[in-house]
Order: C-alpha cells, then structure tokens, then sequence
C-alpha cells in the first residue's frame, strides 16, 4: 500500500510526455532501439554520481562501459534494472519507460551482476532452474515441480555447454572454483538467448575469467547481436569484443561517449 | 497467473531442496529445541503438576527460542550471492516471492519443530488426547513466527550484527503470538474452550499476511539500493 | 505545510525561534506543575501522599504513547515523499520517546513499591508500556545499526509503521492476557473518575513535558542535521 503510494505519488512530473512520441520522438515505442537514455542523474551517498546522460542504443550493439573503480558503472548498470532510483531523469527499454510496470520493464531486460546468484547448496542445474523461473522464461506448464520439464532441462544443459561447464551440471555451487562459478553467472544469458529483445546488463564480465571463458562469452555476445540483441556491458581498459558504443564514466559528469 | 506461480514454486522447491542437503541442520535445530525443554525439569524440579502447568509456556518459548537462529539466517547469505538481486528483478511481484519465501521458511523451521512439541507434550506431562488441537496451534502460530521473522530478517539486512537486532526486533512483536498461543493450549490442557484462541490466533496470522510480504519486500529492496 | 517546513535552512530559522519560546513554557509550567502537584493538590483518600508521583507518570506515559506515534507518522512521510527531515524527525525523537516510556515504568515501579508492596506488577499498562520500551529499543538499534547512519533510515522507518500497526494488537493481547490470569486490580493505576483538583496539575505538568520534548527534538535535529552534512561533505571528498 505504502509503496503504491510512493511510486503514485513520486511519478517524475514529465512521466506523461514521456509516453507520448510526439513531445520526446527518442523515447517513444521503438522496435530497433533498445535503450534510450535522457538526462540521467544518479545520486549517491548524498552527491550525484552520474547526471545529465543521453544515450541511445539500437537493436544489435554493444555499449561499452568503461571506468575506473568507483567511477558508477555497477550504479549505472544496477540504476538501468531499477534497482537503485533515478536522482533525476528518464529511461526507455524497448520503448518501455522506467516508470512503467515493473513486470513490463523487468521483462525487457537481463542482468548479470558482479555477484553470480547462485544458490550455494543446490547443484548447477537446480541453482539454474530457479533463475529460469525467476526470470519467467519457463515456456510449458509443469504438473510436478519436483522434476524439471524436459524443455527447461535442455535450455540449461545448451546454457552450460556454452560456457564449457556441461560436466559440472550435477556439482553443487559451493564446490565450484570462483571461475566456474562466473560461468554459471553467465549461462543466464544463453538462457534466454532466443529472446533477443532483451537488453543484457553485464557487469565486469571478463575480469574473473580464463581465456577460454573470455572467447566463449565474445562469442555468445556477438552471435546474440548478430541477432538483433544489445547488451550493455562494464569493465576497465579494454574488451576482447570490439563494442559500436564506448562511455567513459568519471571522466566528466556526463561521461564521454564515442 | 502462471507467470506468478511458477517462479513461487520454484522458490519453495529450491529452499526445500537446499535444506534437505544437509539433513544434519534441521536435525541439530530439533536437538536444540528439545535439549532447551530439558534444562527446566532440571532446574525446577520434577513436580509432573508444576511441569504440566508451565508446559504450554515451555513449548512456547522453545519453538521462538529455536525458530530465531534459523530465521535470522533466512536472507543473509543469499543476499550475499545475489540471488536476491535477481529475485527482484524478477518480472514476477516480489511480495508473491517473498510469500513463498515465508511458506519454505514455514515447512523447514517451523513443520519439524511441530512435529517434535509432542516429545516435549510427554516429557512435562502434558495430557495428549487433544493432540492434534496443539499441533494446529502451533502450526499458526508457528506461522505468524515465521511471517514476524522474515520481516526481521528484511529489515536487518546489511547491518553490524544482524542476530541481536533480529531478536530484538522478533521477541516484542510476537509477544501476541505467545499470549494467544499459551493460552489455546493451555484451555487445550484445562478441557476448557478453545475456538475463541484459535480464533484470535487466526485473526493475527491474517494480519500479518497482509502486512508481512510486502513489508518484507519493501525491506530487501531498501537493502540492495 | 510539511513542504514549507522541509527546508533544512528554513527549519533551522523556524525552530531558532521557537526554541527559547518552547523552553519558557516548559520551564514555567514544571514550577507550575510541581507546585500545583506537591502543595496545591490534595493527597487521595486511598493512595495517600503517593498519588503525587502519578503526576509524573501519567503525562510520561502519555507522552510515550504520542512520541511514537509522531515518530510513525514522520516515517510517513519520509517512506513516502522521501524528506531526509523527517527521518531526523524520527530519529531525534526516538530518544526522549524512549525516555518517557523509561519514566513511566520507573514511576510505575516507584507506585508500586507502597501500593502493591513490590517493585513490579504485571499489570496490563506496566505490560504494554514495557513493551512499547522494547519497540523503541529496536527502532533505535536498528536505525544506527549500520556502518553508514542513512543505509538504516529507510529499514527502521518501516519497522515503526510496523510497530504502530501492532502496537493496538499488542495492547490488546496483554489487556487479554491481564484478566486471563488476574482479576483487574481493584487499585488502577488512574481511578475511573479524577478530581479536578487532581487533573489541572496533571494537565500542566503534560504541557510541560510537551515543551520539553519539543525543545529537546529540536536540539537533536539540528544536531542530526549537521552530522549529516558533515558526512555527506566527507563522502563528496573521499571522490575528488
């Protein structure tokens, strides 16, 4: 009731031109643009980390986050899956506004943040399982939620032999090496591959990974994006994958896009 | 709708199954609550009168007693491996997660502990004919322990010592459930009627599962901002 | 008129000029009350002299009643339109409000000692003010429980709505308990009917716990506001 209350009352006072195309062309529903970014500020610890960001990020690219630590790109990342709140500003994936139902936006995305979620007394598949129905990607009816459906089974092996881990499927999570536990993290991706809609929200992908891993991940992004797929993904330095769209956060308040 | 269930489902299957990994917790959760029953014969002496009279109170305080522990750890470390990042991301409500988080919570805390009150029933004498009375007793009010705990354990997500702070919490606010609880069982006990407690106790467990889900919810949401 | 006050900078000026005002009043009506109560009232018939001490007890307990729900209504209206003041608010208050519950039990307990020949009762208002006391413990350790002091501002605010909530089914269930077990106590500890003699220095003495409780919340935010802007300044320093 409370929180009704709250998300009624604190509607941003430009939430009805955001829906409607013809006051913000950017913002309206789009099929190739997957994320539109209009003057974002995001406030921390008292002080505005980021602010006054635009970006746009058609279907098939991939957006590069780059900066050092501290810099926001976690915030960033975690503030685009609304789990942080906006200081100021709006955003659109898919042509579904943030201020949208929380079910249509979550839909329109995928995150993968820098701690892996899996469940640490259940083995690989049944940790998968769970994140398969907690990101509503189960297809057919299930009569027994004992077994896991045949179709769902398959999904998660394809996942886990993307990422080189398939004989790792009946270990359980906390025997895992920290590596192979990041690739459990990623195969959420292959998981809803075939939903190329949604934008993957990847955090620091690469930095706990083998060489293997790092090829394989390269891989699925580029074939996703060959798709039609977007993905937004953070790191410092440089990417093994050569992205359309870098922004460099901490360096001016905006950020540097090129 | 099936968009709702299902993730809940799986929510309960996966808490199930992770329990029943290691058995070896719920059984040493069952030892502490019958070992904690046993200390006060000991102390208070063996009169079956006395033992029976304060047993309903007894039973009681081992199941809060024992049921905290466990219930302060019902978020901690998943929080710390991000699965409840992804819970509320998740397109599917996250109070409806939380709610299926409580009913786990329920079959694996509370349902042993039920089922072993009748242990603790014949050690202090209790007179058993009524039961199966008792065990639903205990199982509502085992309920509202469980809804009252989860809020705790939302609320205290992320601080300096999260134990004491969720008993601090959990113990003035369950303060009815105790009230209405001991006094069911101990109508139970008298032959007295007993459908006015059982009564009160099933207006409470509405309250709070009006109230405990989305309050749980909101709590974990504040945790990962 | 909440958004008027919200205004750190204009709450500071307001309350500037409220503090000495609050201050007087409070300090003129403790001379008046405690006049009033130890001279100018007459002893009761039952109690005897000892009656005195409820013209303490009554308006603390009053008053521990009111401050938490004036704390549950400022977690209103930070969870909802998210003013940092009136989690200060909250948290400026939660202190005397705990205070006030603390005197109450003690004076409870200073009564009881003649009265019921022991130093506590459980009597179904000592109960739930007892209680109440635990609710502001928790609200307290929960609100400073973390590493950074805002991170616990949202966390406890939801604990006093849930607190207000349950205080009536608390208070309820202990009343319950309270002729379950015993029957009412033929000495409450305020009769059916009061003196008028009896109820103005009652009154008075409300009043000034009233002004006290204001000045020391005032005193209190703004303490709470300065730290906040203190490590708010060290967090926008610890970037650059």
């Amino acid at each position: 009731m409370m929180l009704v209350t709250s998300i009624l009352t604190h509607l941003p006072h430009d939430f009805w031109q955001m829906t409607s195309p013809s006051i913000h062309p950017s913002i309206g529903p789009s099929i190739d643009l997957r994320l539109a970014i209009n003057d974002l500020a995001i406030s921390r610890e008292g002080g505005l980390l980021i602010q006054g960001l635009n970006l746009e990020l058609k279907a098939g690219q991939v957006l590069f986050l780059r900066g050092a630590n501290g810099s926001g790109k976690t915030t960033l990342l975690r503030a685009l899956a609304k789990l942080i709140p906006l200081h100021h500003g709006q955003y659109a994936i898919n042509g579904v506004p943030h201020t949208a139902d929380h079910a249509a936006l979550m839909r329109q995305l995928l995150l993968v943040g820098h701690r892996n979620a899996g469940v640490e007394h259940l083995n690989v598949i049944s940790s998968l399982r769970l994140m398969a129905s907690l990101m509503n990607i189960e297809a057919s009816p299930e009569k027994i939620p004992e077994k896991i459906p045949e179709q769902i089974r398959k999904k998660i092996m394809t996942s886990l032999d993307a990422l080189g881990i398939k004989p790792l499927a009946e270990r359980q999570i906390s025997h895992l090496s920290a590596g192979q536990q990041r690739r459990l993290a990623l195969a959420r991706l292959m998981l809803a591959a075939d939903m190329t809609h949604r934008l993957w929200l990847i955090d620091e992908p690469f930095n706990a990974l083998d060489d293997d891993a790092a090829r394989r991940l390269c891989d699925i992004i580029t074939s996703y994006c060959s798709q039609g797929g977007s993905a937004v993904i953070s790191g410092h330095g440089t990417m093994p994958l050569t992205p359309d769209m870098t922004l460099t956060l901490g360096t001016s308040p905006s950020g540097e896009l090129s | 709708m099936r968009a709702i269930l299902n993730p809940c489902l799986a929510v309960i299957m996966a808490d199930i199954r992770a329990s029943l990994r290691y058995p070896g917790d719920i059984l040493s959760g069952l030892s502490y609550f019958i070992m904690m029953a046993t200390l006060i014969p000991l102390g208070l002496g063996a009169d079956q009168g006395e033992l029976a009279r304060i047993a309903p109170v007894m039973i009681w305080i081992a199941v809060m007693l024992a049921s905290l522990p466990q219930m302060d750890r019902l978020f901690s470390r998943i929080a710390k491996d991000g699965v409840l990042e992804q819970m509320l991301i998740s397109p599917t409500p996250m109070t409806m997660l939380m709610l299926a988080k409580i009913i786990a919570a329920w079959l694996i805390i509370i349902l042993p502990l039920v089922l072993a009150a009748p242990v603790i029933g014949i050690m202090f004498g209790l007179a058993l004919d009524r039961l199966a009375m008792m065990l639903c007793f205990l199982a509502i009010g085992g309920l509202c322990l469980v809804m009252i705990g989860a809020m705790a354990a939302a609320l205290v997500l992320g601080s300096r010592q999260s134990g004491v702070f969720t008993a601090i919490i959990v113990l003035p606010l369950s303060m009815p459930v105790l009230i209405f609880g001991v006094a069911g069982i101990s109508a139970l006990q008298s032959g007295a009627d007993m459908a006015g407690h059982m009564m009160l106790l099933g207006a409470l467990t509405l309250i709070l599962l009006v109230l405990s889900p989305p309050v749980t919810a909101a709590a974990i949401r504040f945790s990962e901002e | 008129m909440f958004d008027y006050l919200a205004n750190p900078t204009r709450f500071r000026k307001i309350s500037a000029a409220l503090l000495p005002v609050v201050v007087l009043v409070s300090l003129i009506a403790f001379t008046l009350g405690l006049y009033l109560a130890f001279f100018a009232s007459p002893a009761d018939y039952q109690q005897g002299e000892t009656v005195r001490i409820m013209y303490i007890h009554v308006p603390a307990a009053w008053m521990a009643m009111l401050t938490y729900i004036l704390m549950a209504v400022a977690a209103v209206f930070y969870l909802v339109w998210r003013h940092p003041l009136a989690d200060i608010g909250a948290r400026a208050m939660a202190l005397p409000g705990a205070g006030f519950a603390f005197i109450t039990l003690l004076t409870g307990s200073f009564w009881g000692r003649p009265m019921w020949g022991t130093w506590w009762v459980w009597d179904a208002r000592l109960t739930s003010m007892l209680i109440l006391f635990f609710l502001y413990l928790g609200y307290m350790a929960l609100a400073d429980g973390f590493e950074r002091a805002e991170r616990g501002s949202k966390p406890a605010c939801l604990l006093l709505l849930v607190g207000v909530i349950n205080l009536p089914i608390i208070k309820f269930s202990v009343d319950w308990w309270n002729t379950l077990h015993q029957g009412s106590s033929v000495l409450r500890l305020d009769g059916p009917s009061i003196d008028p003699a009896m109820l103005k220095p009652l009154l008075v003495m409300a009043l000034a716990m009233l002004g006290w409780f204001i000045a020391i919340t005032i005193l209190r935010m703004s303490r709470l506001i300065m730290q906040r802007r203190i490590s708010n300044l060290e967090a926008r320093e610890s970037w650059s």
